[in-house]
């Protein structure tokens, strides 16, 4: 589904991304993990085509099509999801309006007809009730005053309603406490098929006590420098990251 | 970037919608402006010979009085000369009813989505239509008669009603207020009157439509409405002109008396052709626009959506002289390729308790100016006088400006004012997000927009609204960056 | 850091002012306390340079200060804090430009204003950002209150902006001083005119934290009789 190589990225002329090289089949979870600064939010922002970020080589297949040459939206349309690290506020606009413009879009590249208001509706609260998140807030504008759990519930809610293909979750477990994370685990897992994949982006192994993956990569100054099985998140926590990184310190 | 650039600059050049030329004949007036030109407008109109005293009174003041130069705008100058100060449809006999309207007219009327026929039943809108310089037809006359409630135009009220009309015409807005308020008083063809007896709710929103069709003309309309004690009455304006180089001068005036208990809410979608991308052509919008609250626990509350026009130059204004009484200013003022927009309002608080809240949207894009301008002042008597404002500005872009001239004269010790301003533009964030979501960047501008300016559309009558956020999307096709 | 030093005191009121250039990386303090006349004070800020006015003006008769700052080299900063505070019959004037001329520039002004019996106060300050001056960082304040019937305030804060990627805002209140505040004070012993005074004094204090300089501190609160 989606094939990253040599891939590197820039941000104000300092290269962050420096060769990644990986491949996300359908049906997979992928972990990547590492220290801070090491890259992980720059690769999923390069992904999702956030245009603070300069690719200055490499090439990204997505679902066989070429990934960078798509705007941010047409990947999205395509159903490739970015969960915000930090989900930005939109004052003003309801978050119900706002998930009927993106449903409708995403809708619309899937071949589906629209949704009527009905639908919407009843579509709305099913998957709220998927993250446990208060259809009260849909009522609200987007994201502003959530407090930061419901930010985080907000995002995977909307992961639902779009049906994306591929799900980068940018640090989702961070600032949760253990129900909001087993809450919004159990709802990445009840969204997981054979269709769709998801890459998770963490700091800590708890996330895939929850979340369990197939691979963990560890990300290190902008390259993929280790792959591993899901115990490799279980030896990171316990040993940290000095014996993979020794090698690479300048 | 350049993706959004490239998408902004086609959003905000979308063409204007409503500029086509109804093709009927007019009857106008040769150009220019003296006191015979006067006299004969007056003839025209049959006016009685106090009216035509006012008009050369009015006259003779405006000969006197140099152009307003403050404002933050770029005024190129008007040849006052040459312009056709009246202009109207041909008329035959008195139309009875719908069906006598020119059928040209009103496909006119058709084209701009007024409602003037059977859907006005359901719409339950009654409509005074002013093309050019004279009001086409007012509907709904019969059941507003039930309640007591007059609402024609001007010309008729001035016939009709003249005590009415000589009370209150000039009481709030003097000739000599300002250079456009005497000219308007020297020339206006029409306009609406409308007068809300004591104790009646109007059952129904009230609305006029301007339209501007004849080359070279100005427009002068004239709008009074009354409110006596305790009546209440929604009021909505809406504007529309064709699409021509050259500039034309609107300066119409609006005076608004509201007695004691009373209320009205006033509601204007303004949309005059702003001119093309170059800046060429556009409605130079020079409106005098002010109500009193007379009585104790008025109400006024003026709501503005300025979207269209090559120069607005506009403050609705309330005068709180009756104790308790209220005064409200919610507006958005959208600027795009060169036009330039100095708006804002004027809260004279007299009467004690007196309270006022302001609240100011603008939006700037391509190379455009927009200014909010506001005077707030408490006089020694306003004892307990409130007021809070609330300005924003959105830039769109790097070769707009947004301004914010707010001026509070306090003399009150036990006043509170309060003003905020604050300046942002679309967070580069807030776009990625959108697109994230498969927002194109246009939608996200728009939901963006129309969701900065939701406190202000949410006082709009419900239709007005959705038109209000049709244009505010349109009006801004083409600028995020 | 050396910091430059500029005192414009009583003495100094003929009426003048003066013009100040503010070399690239200097940072300058200027403190002025005058009682009447008109003076104009104008900075001109290279790159990186700094500067902080704080001022008081108050008169038995008239006094008119101007304030013209410009951040013409990227990343100067300035601040510009005061009080004016118009009693009897007095006139007091403040007027501030901040013009920003260059990106990346930071500004911010406080200005607290008190009229009393027949003082009339006015005070009208401007933020410029020129189109280039992206990034700006410009903010405004101006809190007044209204001690008597007769006495007059009038504010205008202006903001004038032509580049987008800027943070801008200003405020202005005019206002009365805080009833429960002098009822607690008095409960607790306080005459009502002292509860006043502390009171007012907390009202300027933000203001005159701002002196660094113990002495000179205190030579701004002996001008403004609200030292404890």
């Amino acid at each position: 589904m989606l094939k990253v190589k040599n891939l590197h990225a820039s941000v104000d002329g300092k290269e962050i991304l420096r060769g990644i090289n990986c491949e996300v089949k359908a049906g997979e979870v992928h972990a990547i993990m590492g220290p801070n600064g090491s890259g992980k939010s720059t690769f999923a922002s390069v992904l999702a085509g956030n245009e603070k970020f300069e690719v200055t080589s490499g090439e990204v297949e997505y679902d066989g099509k070429d990934l960078l040459s798509m705007s941010i939206e047409e990947r999205a349309r395509e159903g490739l999801f970015l969960g915000f690290q930090y989900p930005v506020e939109i004052p003003g606009v309801s978050m119900a309006n706002f998930m009927k413009l993106a449903v409708a879009e995403r809708r619309k590249a899937q071949g589906l007809e629209p949704l009527t208001a009905g639908g919407m509706l009843k579509y709305m609260r099913e998957k709220a009730a998927v993250v446990e998140l208060d259809s009260k807030l849909m009522n609200r504008a987007v994201n502003e005053g959530f407090s930061g759990g419901e930010k985080k519930k907000n995002e995977i809610f909307q992961m639902a309603m779009l049906d994306p293909r591929l799900s980068l979750l940018d640090e989702t477990d961070s600032g949760l406490d253990i129900d909001a994370l087993r809450i919004v685990a159990t709802g990445v897992n009840r969204l997981r098929s054979e269709n769709n994949a998801t890459v998770l982006i963490t700091h800590y192994q708890r996330l895939l006590d929850y979340i369990v993956p197939d691979y963990v990569h560890v990300l290190y100054k902008g390259r993929i420098i280790y792959s591993g099985g899901k115990e490799l998140a279980l030896k990171l926590e316990k040993e940290g990251y000095d014996w993979l990184i020794a090698d690479y310190k300048e | 970037m350049s993706e959004q650039d490239k998408i902004l600059s086609e959003v905000t050049s979308k063409e204007y919608e409503y500029g086509f030329v109804t093709d009927i004949e007019t009857e106008t007036l040769p150009k220019g402006l003296s006191e015979d030109i006067v006299r004969q407008i007056s003839a025209l109109k049959g006016e009685p010979e106090w009216m035509l005293n006012y008009r050369l009174e009015a006259y003779r003041k405006w000969l006197t009085m140099p152009l307003p130069e403050w404002a933050h705008l770029r005024i190129p100058p008007i040849d006052f000369q040459d312009i056709i100060y009246f202009a109207a449809p041909k008329k035959e006999a008195d139309k009875k009813s719908m069906d006598e309207v020119d059928p040209k007219l009103r496909e006119t009327f058709d084209k701009l989505g007024i409602p003037l026929e059977e859907q006005m039943a359901l719409a339950g809108v009654a409509v005074d239509a002013v093309m050019d310089s004279v009001s086409v037809k007012t509907t709904f006359r019969e059941t507003l008669a039930e309640k007591g409630i007059v609402f024609c135009s001007m010309s008729e009220a001035i016939r009709e009603y003249p005590e009415l009309v000589r009370k209150y015409l000039g009481s709030v807005v003097p000739y000599g207020d300002n250079f456009y308020s005497a000219l308007n008083a020297a020339v206006f063809s029409d306009g609406s009157f409308c007068y809300i007896p004591k104790g009646v709710r109007c059952p129904m929103e009230l609305s006029t439509y301007f339209r501007i069709n004849a080359a070279g003309t100005g427009q002068f309309e004239r709008t009074l409405i009354v409110a006596d004690e305790g009546a209440y009455v929604s009021y909505l304006e809406g504007c529309t002109a064709p699409m021509r180089d050259e500039n034309q001068l609107h300066a119409a005036v609006v005076e608004i008396i509201v007695e004691k208990d009373a209320e009205v809410k006033y509601s204007t979608v303004q949309n005059w052709y702003p001119g093309d991308a170059e800046g060429r052509g556009g409605i130079y919008n020079f409106v005098t626009k002010r109500g009193i609250c007379r009585g104790d626990n008025a109400r006024l509350s003026w709501t503005q959506v300025e979207t269209g026009s090559a120069i607005t130059w506009k403050y609705p204004s309330c005068i709180l002289k009756g104790d308790n009484s209220v005064g409200e200013f919610y507006s958005v003022a959208l600027t795009n390729n060169y036009q330039q927009a100095d708006t804002g309002t004027k809260m004279i608080h007299i009467g004690k308790n007196t309270r006022s809240r302001i609240v100011s949207k603008g939006i700037s894009a391509g190379k455009s100016e927009n200014s909010y301008r506001g005077l707030v002042k408490v006089v020694p008597a306003a004892e307990g006088a409130r007021n809070y404002s609330q300005c924003d500005s959105l830039l769109i872009g790097d070769k707009c400006g947004a301004h914010t001239f707010p001026y509070i004269d306090c003399q009150n010790p036990s006043a509170v004012v309060e003003h905020e301003a604050t300046t942002s533009k679309i967070s580069d964030d807030q776009l990625f997000y959108c697109n994230q979501r498969g927002i194109s960047t246009e939608e996200a501008v728009g939901l963006i927009v129309n969701g900065y300016a939701k406190e202000v559309l949410a006082k709009l009558p419900m239709e007005f609204a959705v038109e209000a956020q049709k244009l505010l999307s349109i009006s801004l096709e083409g600028s995020v960056g | 850091m050396d910091v430059r030093k500029i005192v414009l005191r009583e003495e100094d009121c003929s009426g003048c002012g003066g013009d100040w250039q503010v070399a690239a990386g200097e940072s300058v303090e200027l403190y002025q306390l005058c009682t009447r006349g008109e003076h104009r004070v104008s900075l001109h800020l290279a790159e990186g340079a700094h500067a902080k006015v704080v001022f008081m003006a108050t008169s038995e008769c008239e006094v008119a200060y101007d304030y013209s700052v410009e951040l013409c080299g990227e990343g100067a900063s300035a601040e510009l804090y005061g009080v004016m505070v118009a009693g009897g019959d007095s006139k007091v004037r403040v007027r501030t430009e901040m013009r920003h001329l260059a990106p990346n520039c930071h500004s911010d002004q406080q200005v607290r204003g008190i009229a009393d019996e027949r003082g009339y106060g006015l005070f009208e300050g401007l933020v410029y950002v020129a189109p280039d001056a992206q990034k700006t960082e410009a903010y405004q304040q101006s809190r007044n209150v209204l001690l008597a019937p007769t006495a007059r305030i009038q504010t205008q804060p202006q903001l004038e902006i032509y580049a987008d990627d800027v943070k801008c805002s200003h405020g202005a209140t005019v206002g009365q001083m805080n009833e429960e505040q002098i009822y607690y004070m008095r409960q607790r012993g306080l005459s009502e005119e002292a509860a006043r005074k502390l009171q007012l004094g907390g009202f300027v204090r933000e203001i005159l934290d701002r002196i660094d300089d113990e002495a000179l501190r205190a030579e701004f609160e002996q001008k403004l009789k609200i030292g404890e």
